[in-house]
């Protein structure tokens, strides 16, 4: 089992001075890797949006027709 | 019938309902791959001997780097089998293959740029391979943008798939570029003809990081196809069924 290899959470944030570049690498991954799963489900959310909103004036268009 | 499986891989309407139940699986997986192989590589392994704690940026890089390019293959593949078996969804997936690999070709490149920092003294340098990442990140705009530009889909589709078939070149570059021209960046660690020179501590960990990127591919290419099927397929009556019901 391997073992914590950081003195203290500090240390750990810390890394010996390299905490910085580690750290951002870690947000920027994470706010590139979110936004690519985040992005395409808001995509799909307003297709169905726009799906629904052109099935009801079709169904409008069409009551109409039958007056 | 044999070939019916590749038929049925063909279908927008069946690729939409089979994923519909990967999804939940795939994102408990990628998540829960990822969190042990990065806290793992972050905590639990032994500092670089040369780099010191940056070395650490590896489990972020390494994985992106490797999936931007075997990415790319996946975008030209699938232009490939759509242009040559005429089929829709296989163009669907060239196109979504392509905003993903963008962002995780900008990830490696900011990430290699972190790293280089500390490790090499410079955010950026003309080395061999950061150029021809560099290229790869053009040829993944490149796709994008003749998306958008071409007038009829059929048009954007054709011209999509042979640029990203004659940028596959690029690929095999990328990956020989450390031994071609070594200038800075590190030659791989992990052969597969030979034994690697990265040691299992911190091996295994890396392993996991590259199984949890290949997860998340496949979970990004998935949502992002899924919202193409809707769109490219919006007259079809399934669609607008599955529109109402949701």
């Amino acid at each position: 089992m391997p073992d914590f290899k950081f003195t203290s959470l500090n240390d750990f944030l810390l890394m010996s001075g390299h905490g910085i570049y580690v750290w951002s690498s870690v947000a920027i991954a994470l706010v590139i890797l979110g936004a690519l799963i985040v992005h395409p489900l808001l995509l799909h959310k307003r297709q169905i949006k726009q799906l629904k909103k052109r099935a009801a004036q079709t169904r409008a268009v069409t009551t109409n027709d039958s007056h | 019938m044999a070939w019916q499986w590749f038929h049925r891989l063909g279908s927008p309407r069946w690729f939409y309902e089979k994923t519909s139940r990967w999804l939940p699986w795939l994102i408990a997986g990628t998540l829960s791959v990822w969190v042990i192989g990065l806290i793992w590589g972050l905590a639990f392994t032994p500092m670089d001997a040369k780099q010191g704690n940056s070395y650490r940026i590896i489990y972020i890089h390494m994985p992106a780097a490797v999936l931007a390019l075997a990415g790319y293959y996946v975008m030209a593949i699938a232009g490939a089998v759509g242009l040559i078996w005429r089929m829709k969804l296989p163009f669907m997936v060239m196109k979504s293959a392509a905003p993903i690999g963008a962002a995780l070709t900008v990830l490696t490149l900011a990430t290699g740029s972190i790293w280089g920092y500390p490790t090499w003294g410079t955010f950026w340098e003309w080395d061999a391979r950061n150029i021809f990442m560099l290229i790869l990140l053009f040829l993944y705009l490149g796709v994008i943008l003749l998306q958008s530009v071409y007038p009829s889909r059929d048009g954007a589709d054709k011209a999509c798939a042979v640029l990203a078939l004659v940028g596959t070149v690029n690929v095999p570059i990328i990956y020989k570029s450390v031994d071609w021209w070594y200038s800075l960046h590190q030659p791989a660690t992990i052969k597969f003809t030979e034994s690697s020179s990265i040691h299992s501590s911190m091996f295994y960990p890396l392993l996991l990081c590259v199984v949890a990127y290949y997860c998340f591919y496949t979970l990004a290419l998935i949502l992002y196809t899924r919202h193409e099927i809707l769109l490219r397929e919006a007259r079809t009556s399934w669609v607008q069924d599955h529109a109402l019901r949701s």
